[in-house]
């Protein structure tokens, strides 16, 4: 009966937390600008497919309308004066756009918007996430854990095609995320305590400046390095590489920077990306660079690729994605607001993608180095390693079932350990998502216990 | 004479183009979709396919606007026979359509007709 009991309880208990800082980057405010399902940009959301990848990389733009838009207007001749006859001509003679056709155009309900290029519909969304956690041997008593983990605003889309904008605010956080114990004590209180609202990003992306391939986006933002941002996953931890700290370094590749970033989308299947993060009171710039390189399926643009319907190839359904990247920077303790104890660190990293049918495979290798992660005075460098690996099969359109590896060293050895990681993720509608996930932390140091942590995370978004 | 005869045959073929070019369509909003009743016979098969295939995750009005209008809803895109090409190769890709290549050339064809006759 007790083990009945426990068994209930960690099934039911699985309702998980969100690892908060991994809240969806989905959002449906696109869904509401172009009238579309989510599944045409994910596959269960938030994690992305190659239409998703390729409307992010180009800053919240339908690409296929963009070449509309790019076809020269026949010239007309201003100066009517008022006259009805003639702007109804220079209405039909405005190249027509999928923003035009949903009312924001020349041609739509309202001129003046699209002229102010001003969204038609308040682009806001939000976020949920409740979570549920089971860990027989959590440090904290709290063996079974309920939490409303976060709730966030998200705003997105684009100014005329020109510009694409992007804003993140957790409205709502609580506790902290740790994989290891699943969720933190919050509060005491009946209620518990917010974090704190928080900007988590807010950029403005120029789009082809000057007619260039490339864009300038500026603000608050994750630095483009991996393939991947943290958000694009299905499970409710995040990938290992993307998450892990060194020491008492708050950097992860995937934290949100104050920064100006250039990248382009080159021949297609080539994407670049470099920038500089300066935050305030930062006196040395910090600097990043990712480069990836696509194989197979449709290009970045979201163009698809020339298939032979009356013969098979192997490329018909593979296509393969590759990146490299690396950022250096530099932070330190904070002292009466002034910085002491230097940290300067890099990081390496390489990633893969494989998509073949309902399979992706995704594997990802991430390389440091931390001068000093302790800010001590005593300076002690750390070398770190992380590798994640995650097959992952799309059993139906709202069935995802998926197994992950991974394996994380610094040279503190304190934390080395193997972890393995099978979830199932079921979205009932395709704004809702619930996901199973047990997760086994094998620690290579006899003396630290392994943890072993079931987790179910519920979101939804709207 | 000759030119009652001329009449005859210019309201002949106005008549006869009339009937050839009437894609049909049944029901409205999201039940709108295609009378199969006109198509030809061999493409009767690839209709069996398409009713059932192109509306696992869309509605079948989507399809019709896009054939009757010749632009695409969602993107504002013509939609013409490289269009239906495109829209072919991703759903055949897209992993949940659970399409095959041969099914998605059995819609292909039939749009591409479909587009011939909405043309006339």
């Amino acid at each position: 009966m007790r083990n009945m009991r426990k068994l209930l309880l960690a099934a039911t208990a699985m309702l998980v937390f969100w690892s908060y800082a991994g809240t969806a980057h989905a959002i449906p405010a696109f869904s509401r600008q172009h009238k579309v399902e989510c599944t045409t940009c994910h596959t269960i959301y938030p994690e992305l497919n190659e239409y998703g990848e390729a409307f992010l990389k180009n800053s919240y733009v339908y690409t296929h309308t963009k070449m509309q838009v790019e076809k020269p207007a026949p010239p007309v001749i201003l100066g009517g004066g008022g006259d009805p006859a003639l702007l109804e001509k220079l209405k039909t003679q405005t190249p027509e756009s999928a923003a035009s056709k949903e009312g924001g155009g020349p041609g739509g309900k309202n001129e003046g918007l699209w002229l102010a290029a001003i969204p038609e519909q308040l682009p806001l969304s939000a976020t949920a996430t409740l979570n549920a956690s089971y860990n027989k041997d959590a440090p904290n008593n709290g063996e079974f854990d309920f939490s409303t983990r976060a709730f966030v605003l998200q705003a997105g889309g684009n100014f005329r095609e020109k510009f694409g904008f992007f804003a993140k605010y957790t409205l709502y956080s609580e506790g902290v995320y740790n994989p290891s114990s699943g969720n933190t004590l919050a509060s005491n209180a009946n209620v518990p305590k917010n974090n704190g609202a928080e900007l988590n990003e807010l950029f403005l992306t120029w789009r082809h400046p000057l007619d260039t391939p490339l864009n300038i986006k500026i603000g608050r933002f994750r630095p483009k390095l991996s393939l991947w941002k943290s958000s694009n996953k299905i499970s409710v931890s995040s990938f290992a590489t993307q998450a892990y700290t060194v020491g008492n370094s708050p950097f992860t590749i995937d934290s949100p920077q104050d920064g100006l970033e250039l990248n382009a989308v080159v021949a297609k299947r080539l994407f670049m990306a470099a920038g500089v993060v300066d935050r305030n009171g930062q006196k040395n710039k910090e600097g990043y660079g990712h480069l990836s390189f696509k194989i197979g399926g449709a290009d970045f643009l979201g163009n698809e690729p020339m298939i032979d319907l009356d013969s098979d190839s192997i490329w018909d359904y593979l296509s393969i994605m590759v990146a490299a990247y690396g950022y250096s920077g530099r932070n330190a303790n904070i002292v009466g607001g002034v910085g002491e104890n230097f940290n300067d660190y890099y990081r390496l990293g390489v990633d893969l993608e494989m998509l073949y049918q309902k399979f992706r495979l995704r594997a990802s290798g991430v390389k440091g180095r931390d001068s000093n992660p302790f800010f001590s005075s005593a300076r002690s460098y750390i070398n770190s390693l992380a590798v994640s690996t995650e097959a992952e099969y799309m059993f139906d359109t709202n069935v995802i079932a998926a197994m992950r590896y991974e394996y994380l060293f610094d040279q503190t050895y304190v934390s080395e350990r193997h972890v393995y990681a099978p979830y199932l993720a079921y979205s009932p509608l395709q704004n809702i998502r619930l996901v199973l996930e047990y997760r086994y932390e094998d620690y290579v140091t006899p003396t630290i216990a392994d943890n072993k942590v079931a987790n179910v995370g519920l979101s939804f978004s709207f | 004479m000759k030119v009652v005869f001329f009449v005859w045959v210019l309201l002949l073929t106005m008549m006869a183009t009339q009937g050839h070019a009437a894609l049909k369509t049944l029901g409205k909003g999201d039940r709108l979709t295609f009378d199969p009743s006109g198509f030809p016979a061999q493409f009767r098969p690839n209709w069996e396919i398409m009713k059932v295939k192109c509306i696992k995750c869309h509605t079948m009005e989507r399809t019709v606007v896009s054939i009757t209008t010749g632009v695409a809803p969602i993107s504002g895109q013509p939609f013409d026979r490289s269009a239906t090409r495109a829209y072919g190769v991703k759903m055949m890709r897209k992993p949940d359509s659970n399409m095959n290549k041969q099914e998605v050339k059995a819609c292909v064809d039939l749009m591409n007709w479909m587009l011939t006759e909405a043309s006339k």
